[in-house]
């Protein structure tokens, strides 16, 4: 085992990390807010708007994520960052919003007839009444989309984007020790994901306690 | 107290575990290197890495099958030992993986022999002289050093033509791909100006009408096949086996049919076999 190889490799590594960072973040906003919208559209009660969100959740899903990536690079000629960006968010946004939509059912139907009772007109319902309580009983399978996304970010290396899975492929094919570079991407990768599990664990506790 | 004893358990555990998981695989790779001819005889089958992403060298056929000159050049090698002949697939990022956890037994790909890879592999003579030059589109500049930025150059991670474009083109924008249809693919679309690849594998893209064509040439390559290191029986083999076949013509009928020439260069020396080639 040559460990010292990742030292050697550090600045690459650092870049590739701000790379992935980089992409994931945007994906995260990305597909929270694609996700949200498509979640939000499904509890309008309308059969044309729930068959065209069902329609887009059911193509959207299953089509790899590869594959989106690539559509958007080659076909659509969207630049290599934003087509890895967009394909990503597409992708976890089908996801999200399955997520969030049983977050709405998961609430009783009564608390929004008692709001109805009581006044509130529907928006007020949806912003006021619903929605806070999904972020709160959505948040924990929130947060495994979320690390999804740290995994997934290493599609963008299939369009050059020099991210940290294909730093660490170069590593490999420069020094012929993939041992090492595996064994340090998988530790990198690992930290990430703990890093939003526990900081999705905080935000969770935080809006409990208030 | 007891939970103090759980956690401690189960990291000793965790440490452990990844400590045999380590050793096994240190180990592993070490036997991988044996004698790698009486392997294959015994095992009766040549694990050969032939490339996918490289026609007419290496290409997947419409029915899933591995085809072009590599793994015909393969089945030949295999056939002169009466052993049944696995294709395995590489790219130039997976080739010297594969070969060293003993996946593959050698490579016929478009492996370029250079000092860094000879620390880790071992290298058959030259068995093709092929060039490299970069795809670009027609009516560009047929000059490479007129590639340097804004103008962008790809190729695959891992391929020695990065280092040729260094040399070449004067701080080079360079874009990888994973795989050469890739990037050829980009440069129909615009995203990069050429594609540094292989004169044999290029007949693949530049055809007439393709709206393609080759820049000047960077440099004549050789490529060897490769196999793993201080396994002297094997590459003799290879070696050998090689110049047989250039002699009894089946390397020239292999090479006619998937290039569509003959061979423009002679194996071994521009003049002759190896003296005791049979």
């Amino acid at each position: 085992m040559r460990w010292w190889v990742i030292w050697d490799y550090r600045e690459a590594l650092w870049s590739g990390l701000q790379l992935t960072v980089e992409i994931t973040l945007l994906t995260m906003i990305g597909s929270l807010l694609l996700g949200t919208l498509v979640a939000c559209l499904r509890q309008l009660p309308s059969f044309f708007i729930e068959r065209a969100v069902q329609a887009y959740v059911e193509v959207i899903r299953n089509i790899p994520s590869v594959v989106k990536v690539f559509f958007l690079y080659f076909v659509a000629g969207l630049d290599a960052l934003p087509a890895a960006v967009l394909g990503l968010s597409l992708h976890q946004s089908s996801y999200i919003s399955d997520v969030l939509d049983s977050g709405f059912r998961s609430i009783p139907r009564e608390q929004s007839e008692a709001a109805w009772a009581c006044g509130h007109d529907r928006r007020q319902i949806f912003l006021h009444v619903l929605l806070p309580q999904v972020a709160v009983i959505t948040l924990p399978p929130l947060a495994s989309q979320f690390i999804e996304i740290v995994k997934n970010s290493a599609a963008a290396m299939l369009l050059g984007i020099k991210e940290l899975t294909f730093q660490t492929q170069n590593i490999d094919v420069e020094t012929f020790r993939g041992f090492e570079a595996a064994t340090a991407v998988t530790l990198i990768y690992l930290s990430l994901a703990l890093l939003i599990a526990g900081t999705m664990i905080l935000l969770e506790r935080r809006i409990k306690w208030r | 107290m007891t939970g103090h004893f759980n956690r401690r358990t189960a990291l000793g555990l965790g440490v452990g575990l990844s400590t045999a998981v380590g050793t096994a695989a240190t180990a592993w790779a070490q036997t991988a290197v044996a004698d790698t001819l009486a392997k294959v005889k015994a095992a009766g089958t040549m694990l050969a890495g032939v490339r996918n992403d490289c026609p007419p060298i290496g290409s997947i056929d419409t029915g899933g099958k591995p085809v072009g000159f590599g793994p015909d050049l393969a089945e030949a090698f295999g056939r002169r030992l009466g052993v049944k002949t696995e294709f395995i697939p590489t790219t130039s990022r997976t080739r010297i993986p594969l070969l060293q956890n003993g996946s593959i037994d050698c490579e016929f790909g478009i492996t370029t022999p250079t000092v860094e890879r000879e620390k880790t592999v071992d290298f058959s003579i030259p068995y093709v002289w092929d060039a490299v030059a970069i795809i670009i589109k027609e009516g560009a500049s047929r000059k490479v050093a007129d590639y340097a930025p804004p103008k962008k150059v790809a190729t695959t991670q891992g391929s020695y033509i990065i280092d040729l474009f260094k040399q070449y083109i004067a701080n080079p924008d360079i874009v990888l791909f994973q795989e050469y249809p890739d990037a050829v693919q980009a440069l129909r679309n615009g995203k990069v100006d050429g594609v540094g690849i292989n004169r044999a594998s290029s007949v693949a893209y530049v055809r007439k009408d393709s709206g393609l064509q080759m820049s000047e040439d960077m440099v004549r390559d050789p490529w060897a096949i490769m196999v793993r290191p201080n396994d002297s029986n094997w590459r003799n083999w290879i070696n050998h086996t090689l110049q047989e076949l250039w002699k009894d013509g089946t390397y020239k009928m292999l090479w006619e049919k998937h290039m569509g020439e003959a061979p423009d260069f002679h194996m071994f020396s521009p003049y002759m076999l190896q003296p005791g080639i049979k």
